[in-house]
């Protein structure tokens, strides 16, 4: 008899133990600031989650089904102008992060997900909530681009530089000052498409560089050493034609620095672009294939301006009718050097370091300048 | 009487605590009902052409599974398997791994392993393997996006191209007709 109250006692127990131990806790939260302005907050917890976003006038609350544990910071300064404070707290059960914003945004400003534990990389399951109403360098935001330029020349840099670039070479480094700010006020946005080449701002990017090597051919030939070549000679002969141009890089150098980041090196790129205020930005590359045979001229555009595509056709036009490789087409693509520029750009893939043929051709001084004469000419078409 | 209750409340709690202990399996041990099913199924993936042309090629591939499984498996098959073409190949990297895959709310979330970065150099490479690990996780209806994450993070891409920052859609002009 007693005995089997005792087994009683011990199923009781074995049940509250079972729930409380499936119960899932917020073990942190913490938050950044890229450099794109975006918001990102992460909740880390013991168990995937489920969550909610909704909003209380104009207070974002991001609800998640969890405990909070408590060594969790409660309280949270950040340094945002959207958002400037954080408070979570624990009600009913479940763990409330509040931010308090500085205007009302809609569902297309923030994007929620969740990331499983990884145990390779120790990472816990996590939530993540990236703010992107206050997002820059993307072209979709035209009306408050000058707000946001000023906001993020403002606001300290939450990615630190941790190394500079190599000043050995002539880099067109972009200087960020305050007049510099101002006058991209009035000018940004209004990229010029016509009225003939002369006096337009072109960026030209010659693809990889430094540490970064890019493609090598079979005989050796490095994307990087052809690339830096070919705009060159480009960025003279756009020049001649009275055309102001900039430069991402002049010598065999990373961009933003050795060692950066994917993003930060690819930026850094664009942000040549950006803080020139060019009517179109040109970015030199060119492919490689696993397919020896395979060879020719592409020219990608993301299409988020009415003349990205005209601007890859009326270069790709020039090249396919000055030479007799094969003709790959325009396309659609996201590189993001092109994505992530205001301007009108193309990537061009200037045929194929695979491919023995081309790659002899890359080392001869006759085609890289042909070469650099029908890029010319075909951003010269665009703008007539 | 009173032993006649007591076999009763015993009988209660243990089907209480059978319950809330399946729970707790089911979260953990997938793999214990993913066996008692497992059928094979025929997913489509897409492959690149060994011609090094901008075009995907569809090929139906058989695996062996869970259903709720299949966006897995058919991304493991990808990976992992030669295409049945010769005209086709594999152009991943030996060793690559998917370390995850998760799927919430319509996007997927895709989180690779180092060796991504030993794929050739040159933006098509990196256009063809995008654009193939979207279009194959696409042709399931609860995937409608895919986000990319190496070694568990945010990338801007994998060789300085194809921008990995926003989630993909499927990708149907770079597919062969």
């Amino acid at each position: 008899m007693h005995k089997k109250i005792i087994c009683c006692l011990l199923f009781i127990i074995s049940i509250f133990a079972c729930v409380s131990a499936y119960a899932a806790e917020v073990t942190d939260v913490r938050w950044g600031l890229d450099r794109f302005n975006v918001l990102r907050l992460v909740v880390d917890l013991d168990s995937p989650p489920g969550y909610n976003i909704s909003f209380q006038g104009q207070t974002m609350l991001v609800t998640v089904n969890a405990k909070l544990d408590e060594k969790v910071t409660r309280s949270f300064k950040m340094r945002s102008t959207l958002a400037p404070t954080m408070t979570v707290e624990e009600s009913g059960g479940n763990t409330v992060l509040k931010l308090p914003l500085a205007r009302t945004i809609g569902t297309q400003d923030y994007n929620a997900f969740t990331l499983k534990n990884d145990p390779v990389t120790k990472r816990p399951n996590r939530l993540v909530v990236d703010i992107t109403a206050d997002k820059t360098a993307t072209p979709s935001v035209v009306i408050p681009k000058a707000n946001t330029s000023a906001e993020k020349a403002k606001a300290p840099v939450t990615v630190p530089k941790t190394t500079t670039p190599k000043t050995t070479a002539k880099v067109t480094v972009p200087k960020k000052t305050a007049v510099k700010t101002e006058e991209k006020k009035t000018t940004k946005s209004s990229f010029k498409t016509d009225g003939g080449l002369k006096g337009k701002k072109i960026t030209l990017d010659a693809g990889h560089g430094g540490s970064d090597p890019g493609a090598i051919g079979s005989n050796g030939t490095r994307e990087k050493d052809v690339t830096l070549k070919i705009t060159k000679k480009v960025q003279e002969l756009l020049k001649k034609k009275g055309a102001k141009v900039s430069m991402t890089r002049t010598g065999d150098t990373d961009v933003y620095g050795p060692n950066a980041s994917d993003s930060q090196e690819l930026q850094a790129r664009v942000d040549v672009a950006e803080d020139n205020d060019a009517d179109a930005f040109i970015s030199i590359h060119i492919n490689s294939s696993t397919n020896k045979s395979v060879g020719g001229f592409s020219s990608y555009y993301y299409p988020k301006t009415n003349n990205d595509a005209r601007l890859a056709q009326a270069v790709q036009d020039r090249l396919v009718k000055n030479f007799g490789l094969d003709d790959l087409g325009i396309r659609k693509a996201n590189f993001y050097v092109n994505k992530r520029c205001s301007m009108p750009s193309t990537l061009l893939e200037l045929a194929f370091i695979s491919n023995p043929k081309e790659e002899k051709l890359m080392n001869s001084n006759w085609y890289i300048n042909k070469l650099a004469k029908s890029i010319a000419d075909g951003i010269e078409d665009y703008f007539k | 009487m009173m032993k006649k209750f007591l076999t009763v409340l015993c009988v209660v709690l243990m089907t209480l605590f059978a319950a809330a202990c399946t729970q707790e399996n089911n979260a953990v041990l997938p793999d214990a009902n993913a066996v008692a099913d497992s059928r094979e199924h025929t997913v489509t993936i897409y492959r690149v052409p060994a011609d090094g042309t901008e075009k995907l090629y569809a090929e139906k591939v058989t695996v062996k599974g869970d259903k709720e499984e299949l966006p897995l498996l058919a991304l493991e098959a990808l990976i992992n398997t030669k295409p049945q073409s010769d005209k086709l190949i594999n152009a991943f990297p030996k060793g690559l791994k998917i370390i995850s895959l998760t799927v919430d709310k319509g996007v997927a979330v895709v989180n690779l392993s180092k060796e991504i970065y030993n794929i050739e150099a040159g933006s098509y490479t990196e256009m063809m393997l995008t654009s193939a690990i979207t279009n194959t996780l696409t042709e399931f209806p609860e995937i409608k996006k895919v986000n990319f994450l190496i070694e568990g993070e945010k990338k801007a891409s994998i060789k300085g191209h194809i921008d990995l920052m926003d989630a993909f859609e499927r990708d149907t002009d770079i597919i062969a007709k």
